[in-house]
């Protein structure tokens, strides 16, 4: 048994004659925080939607948990416990803070048109039993004044916290990020990083994409570089910061 | 509280025409308009579920209706196409109906199985393709299905249930008992499936399906089946419309394909936006209103025309119908008792 909790291999995508990803091969180690870094369309996000399933890869293989996942459906993946949010954030709109929060904790069962038709005392339980932990993180993310309120009438960070909170309903035991900062006050940021830092530390893998350079190497245990699709440097933060083919890939070539 | 209050006036109002504007047989127009206003309302709180719901956009609602009264016709004595041929046996009635709900499920179930998986408006155009193809092979399996000439005596299936008392007011106020029962059991229906709604609206399902129409990747990326849940919401609806189409032909007494024509279904889309998309009674009260309002449009061209003609009726039907879905999309977009936080602008 490696303690890889995730793994690729010899993963590609191509749109039209355009390779947007090629990686032949990386690993999550458990119980770390990763950041993807890379210049704007270096193909983080379609690793993203790659790994998470959300597009079929043309090529590769990928591992969960040493279970091979190349053809699971997006959602069995979640429900395995890798939870994903995205770049520009998804909340449920219409639905209130509160909602957004149980829809995510919910069981699949309780979801059954059969067991909520007939609205069972087991189900109502279950329904009570989210509240607690529905409350525990609203208030670590500071929404809990705004429980009643409709999701679209969040202001953007706190989209992005709720976004969060919703994926922690799944008790993931990976969850990826896909630029968690983006469009944030500062200070919010700094709050949100330290959040991030406070769930790896309770055990939970961190893998982020994230534009913001300050904050990815403070927080980072460890740092990837993609770009043009590849791979080009992964590391400490301190070793990814000199790197030469880092600098190049951002500042361009430094040949001339 | 104040649309509540609207509504109430508004439907009010539209008992005070009906009863105003008709000096003989009042009552008589009472229980026709009635009878549809229910059949509609049914088929719109089906449409409800898809669009209200789900966000599906089903234009193809007259198919389920169809395909859920034709089975249960066919299951039971009737007789059948040119000829009129009797055929004398069939299932009691109550079995044939849930026949053809499940017909209707399974129609949807058919429809949904290659199209869900795909984004919102290829469900749109492959509903309104299904509904015609339904249509035309009603109408060219004559053998099967009478065709043109469709299929007669099937009523006393139904009619052999009703209670006296339906016959006694019936008589009193000079209004065909038939009809009265069918709009009796039809509004009854309507009571039925919303206080199932309602149920199923609170619980964790309905959620799910609230959750779906906001946005299916972020339904999936939290590890839940979108698309089996649209697949179970459109089953559902599909089976409501089963349901009105079942009570329509018993209206009429008589099923024919052109019964099933795709502006069945735009009047009961018009009757879901003037009630509100999303609301429990909505769909109901709007399709109250839009009889109404159909009844009124006749009164209107006969200041235009001297004795409009069908087609002449039609015309001036679809232009107030279509101007007033008009005025409402600018001043109301929610309809009258739509939730105005819950306004439906983009569609899944």
């Amino acid at each position: 048994m490696s303690n890889n909790i995730l793994s690729v291999n010899s993963l590609t995508k191509s749109f039209g004659g355009l390779e947007a990803v090629n990686v032949e091969n990386f690993q999550i180690n458990s119980n770390e925080i990763t950041s993807l870094i890379g210049p704007n369309g270096a193909g983080k996000t379609t690793f993203f939607d790659l790994i998470t399933r959300f597009q079929d890869a043309d090529s590769g293989s990928i591992f969960f948990k040493n279970k091979n996942v190349s053809k699971t459906n997006s959602y069995v993946l979640a429900r395995l416990g890798m939870v994903r949010t995205f770049q520009l954030t998804r909340v449920f709109d219409r639905m209130t803070v509160y909602e957004n929060m149980q829809f995510a904790g919910s069981s699949i069962k309780n979801e059954g048109f059969l067991n909520s038709l007939v609205n069972k005392t087991s189900l109502r339980k279950d329904e009570e039993n989210l509240i607690e932990k529905i409350d525990d993180i609203l208030k670590m993310l500071n929404l809990y004044e705004m429980r009643n309120a409709y999701a679209r009438e969040l202001s953007g960070g706190q989209k992005k916290l709720l976004e969060l909170g919703r994926s922690l309903m799944k008790d993931p035991e990976i969850l990826l990020l896909d630029e968690p900062l983006a469009g944030v006050n500062p200070k919010l940021a700094d709050n949100i990083l330290e959040i991030i830092s406070n769930l790896n530390a309770k055990g939970i893998n961190i893998l982020m994409v994230e534009h913001n350079i300050n904050a990815v190497m403070k927080i980072s245990d460890r740092v990837v570089v993609m770009a043009e699709g590849k791979i080009i440097s992964d590391g400490k933060p301190d070793f990814v910061r000199s790197d030469k083919k880092v600098i190049e890939a951002y500042l361009g070539s430094s040949d001339e | 509280m104040n649309k509540y209050i609207t509504a109430s006036l508004l439907l009010l109002g539209c008992i005070a025409y009906i009863f105003s504007s008709n000096d003989t047989g009042s009552s008589r127009v009472f229980v026709n308009l009635i009878t549809f206003a229910g059949v509609y309302g049914l088929a719109a709180i089906g449409i409800n579920v898809h669009f209200g719901w789900t966000g599906l956009l089903n234009f193809g609602h007259a198919a389920f209706m169809g395909i859920g009264a034709y089975t249960t016709v066919l299951l039971i004595p009737h007789s059948l196409g040119r000829e009129g041929v009797v055929i004398s046996t069939g299932l009691p009635l109550p079995i044939a109906i849930i026949f053809g709900l499940i017909a209707s499920a399974l129609l949807g179930l058919l429809l949904g199985l290659p199209t869900l998986r795909l984004r919102g408006d290829y469900l749109a155009i492959v509903t309104i393709a299904a509904a015609e193809i339904f249509r035309l092979l009603v109408r060219d399996f004559e053998n099967l299905t009478g065709g043109v000439y469709g299929i007669i005596q099937f009523s006393d299936s139904l009619q052999v249930y009703r209670p006296n008392f339906v016959d006694v007011i019936s008589t009193r106020y000079d209004v065909s008992s038939a009809q009265l029962w069918v709009a009796i059991l039809t509004w009854i229906s309507i009571v039925l499936v919303i206080i199932i709604l309602s149920r199923l609206q609170k619980s964790p399902w309905g959620r799910a399906l609230r959750a779906v129409r906001e946005d299916e990747d972020a339904v999936r990326a939290l590890g839940k089946n979108a698309v089996w849940l649209k697949l179970q919401s459109f089953m559902l609806g599909a089976a409501i419309g089963g349901l009105s189409g079942i009570f329509l032909v018993f209206n009429y007494g008589t099923v024919q394909a052109s019964t099933f024509v795709p502006v069945l279904t735009f009047y009961i889309w018009a009757a879901l936006i003037l009630g509100g998309v999303g609301s429990l009674g909505g769909p109901a009260l709007g399709a109250i209103i839009f009889w109404v309002i159909i009844a009124g449009t006749d009164s209107i061209s006969r200041l235009l025309f001297e004795s409009p003609d069908g087609q002449q009726l039609a015309g001036v039907r679809f232009v107030i119908v279509g101007l007033l879905i008009m005025l409402f999309m600018i001043f109301r977009p929610s309809g009258i008792l739509g939730k105005k936080e819950e306004l439906l602008l983009d569609v899944k």
